[in-house]
């Protein structure tokens, strides 16, 4: 009887003319995705004049006009000579500052990977190891730490960027990896709740049969609470990964001449700054010939699509970890 | 001296000792970079920089109430920062969150496609803004030219035009934005109420309506509150869009971050706001955002539906 209701109930649920009309939205949704970016990567495989001069952006590459952007050409050129040239200058103190660099595809990638893997690492242990002594250890000073940080998260407390800013230009943490990491390390936000309920729903006995043991509250938290939170730890930092991945704002602001390649990408998309310098070995007028290519729309496309194809093969990849429902009352699978 | 070594580190003072450890590194953080970075804030606000003769370094001096004058009349000459702001957030209230939430109870029903739905409602999450900007913009330009055969696409017409191009953008992507955590409150919700409605005849709209809705009421709340505290923070990929020439499409956001970029602690061009303007700014948004949000959340935690 049981199985007939919740069949029914199941069957009434697919049919609904609710579900139909959503199903519709999702439907024409999900095209609008695939078309957006099929539209990008099929126009990434044109050459500009294909593209602008032809006014051919719907169709498919002319292989007269685009023979070499077929064969993955725009890709090539963007990895082997696309440059980004930055710089800052601001007030401290002890005078003026100015500091500029000119940076190629290699090296804001290794900006990505130092900004994203080590910032995502200190942004996913800090509020879970804060967490996890908060929920374990019962002090009074637990609860102090638990109410602060949900003043923090409630209480909208805007124009905090500007002292920032002139805080680390003035102890000497802008522009500089040390001080990105500290600004990092901090046990604030919504995945210290996270990790609250997950501790506190632990068994103290894993706890206390390591203390009989003779396990320090160091090897405690090393050898079992770590390993044993590890799927929440990992979920959380995956999130934060991709959201620093494609944050170019705060590279922006705070690493101004370490540009990621979201940031990099940026720069040579919407503001057309390319390197101003040529490679060696390249004249300056070989190099403004490839320079003018970059100024190109298809050109402008490719250089975002080799930001977005990492993160898509991650997506696809860990969508799981990355979909899973992470909610104050844990990791659900 | 072993002796009186053990007898001192107890259980409890070593727990202690650890438990002091672990959290002074963060505590400290926290004292330099949220409670002196917010005091500085305010101190600030009242202050102004002027370059010494000499040109290293520079004066602070007492500067009243100037900062919050200057703020204000520079605001008043750009009245559109905030209706842009209010439409940005009301689209988003009042359009984006209910279709949220609909789409979000598609998925914990796992209605046909389900699963790959719930994958491509993510792909503009984890996909830059840099990229789906810079595409939508092609489209609304190139393309809309090419099939419809006018001098100039959606970015190149009016004010008017431009404003709900770029909200329909942000309207567009953010769809998935809030699945995960409406969906995250659905799927804890206790099966045996839903099979109970249906036994009593529920449908599925009644079962979202009468059920659903009210269970993850908290949620929603928690989404109106956040979104409430960014009304007047969040750029809404406006810089993006148009770097430095937003002009009548800015939201306050938008002003913010964009003269914290050029700003500095003593700025010669009329065009950019000093660092002390821009905390005054910062304050003068504080003001109204804090007892907004707190009574919108008192509000709405008051007139609610009730779980039973």
């Amino acid at each position: 009887m049981e199985k007939t209701v919740q069949k029914q109930s199941k069957k009434k649920g697919k049919f609904s003319p609710l579900f139909l009309i959503i199903g519709i939205i999702l439907a024409l949704y999900a095209l609008s995705i695939f078309f957006i970016l099929g539209w990008g990567f099929l126009n990434t495989f044109k050459a500009s004049n294909d593209f602008s001069l032809d006014r051919n952006v719907l169709g498919l590459p002319n292989p007269d006009r685009s023979k070499d952007q077929i064969a993955f050409g725009n890709y090539l050129m963007c990895l082997e000579y696309l440059s980004v040239s930055v710089g800052t200058e601001y007030l401290t103190p002890y005078g003026p500052v100015s500091e500029s660099a000119t940076v190629l595809i290699p090296e804001m990638l290794l900006n990505t990977i130092l900004y994203t893997v080590v910032s995502a690492l200190i942004m996913s242990f800090v509020p879970a190891i804060c967490a996890y002594v908060c929920a374990e250890y019962k002090y009074k000073f637990s609860g102090i730490m638990y109410a602060v940080n949900l003043f923090v998260i409630t209480m909208p407390i805007v124009g905090a960027t500007v002292p920032t800013l002139t805080l680390v230009r003035t102890i000497g943490l802008y522009n500089n990896w040390i001080g990105n990491y500290i600004l990092k390390f901090t046990f604030t936000g919504s995945y210290f709740f996270v990790y609250w309920a997950f501790y506190k729903g632990f068994s103290g006995s894993y706890s206390e049969a390591a203390e009989i043991d003779g396990a320090s509250q160091l090897q405690i938290l090393t050898r079992i609470i770590i390993p044993l939170s590890a799927k929440t730890i990992t979920t959380v930092a995956l999130l934060v990964f991709v959201g620093l991945w494609n944050d170019y704002n705060t590279p922006m602001l705070f690493l101004p001449t370490h540009p990621t390649l979201a940031y990099g990408i940026w720069r040579v998309a919407y503001s057309g700054m390319i390197g101003t310098k040529p490679p060696a070995g390249m004249s300056a007028l070989e190099y403004g010939i490839i320079k003018r290519q970059f100024y190109g729309v298809p050109m402008k496309i490719t250089a975002c699509m080799i930001l977005a194809l990492p993160i898509l093969i991650i997506f696809i990849i860990a969508k799981d970890k990355l979909m899973g429902n992470l909610s104050m009352g844990g990791v659900k699978e | 001296m072993e002796k009186v070594n053990k007898k001192f580190w107890t259980r409890g003072r070593k727990r202690l000792l650890f438990y002091t450890l672990i959290l002074a590194l963060p505590v400290i953080h926290f004292l330099i970079f949220y409670v002196y970075i917010n005091f500085n804030s305010i101190i600030m606000a009242f202050q102004s920089y002027k370059a010494k003769p000499s040109s290293t370094g520079y004066d602070i001096t007492f500067a009243g109430f100037d900062n919050f004058v200057a703020v204000f009349d520079r605001l008043k000459t750009q009245p559109w920062v905030f209706t842009n702001s209010l439409w940005h957030y009301l689209i988003g209230l009042c359009v984006s969150m209910p279709l949220s939430l609909f789409l979000s109870f598609y998925l914990y029903k796992k209605a046909p496609f389900a699963g790959l739905f719930k994958v491509i409602l993510f792909i503009p999450g984890v996909v830059s803004g840099v990229v789906f900007v810079l595409l939508y913009k092609y489209i609304v330009t190139d393309v809309w030219i090419a099939l419809f055969d006018t001098k100039s696409g959606l970015l190149g017409m009016g004010a008017d035009t431009k404003l709900w191009t770029t909200i329909f953008y942000n309207f567009w992507v953010g769809l998935g934005g809030h699945f995960l955590l409406y969906s995250g409150g659905m799927s804890n919700i206790n099966e045996s109420i839903v099979e109970s409605a249906k036994l009593d005849g529920a449908n599925t709209f009644q079962e979202m309506l009468h059920i659903t809705l009210p269970m993850i009421y908290p949620t929603i709340v928690t989404f109106i509150v956040i979104e409430m505290s960014s009304l007047f923070v969040n750029q809404r990929n406006l810089y993006t869009f148009f770097q430095e020439g937003a002009e009548e499409l800015s939201t306050l956001g938008y002003v913010l971050f964009v003269q914290t970029l050029h700003g500095d602690l003593i700025m010669d061009n009329p065009k950019w706001m000093s660092y002390s303007e821009l905390t005054a700014l910062g304050l003068m948004m504080t003001a109204v955002l804090m007892p907004l949000t707190l009574g919108i959340k008192k509000i709405l935690e008051k007139v609610g539906p009730s779980v039973d």
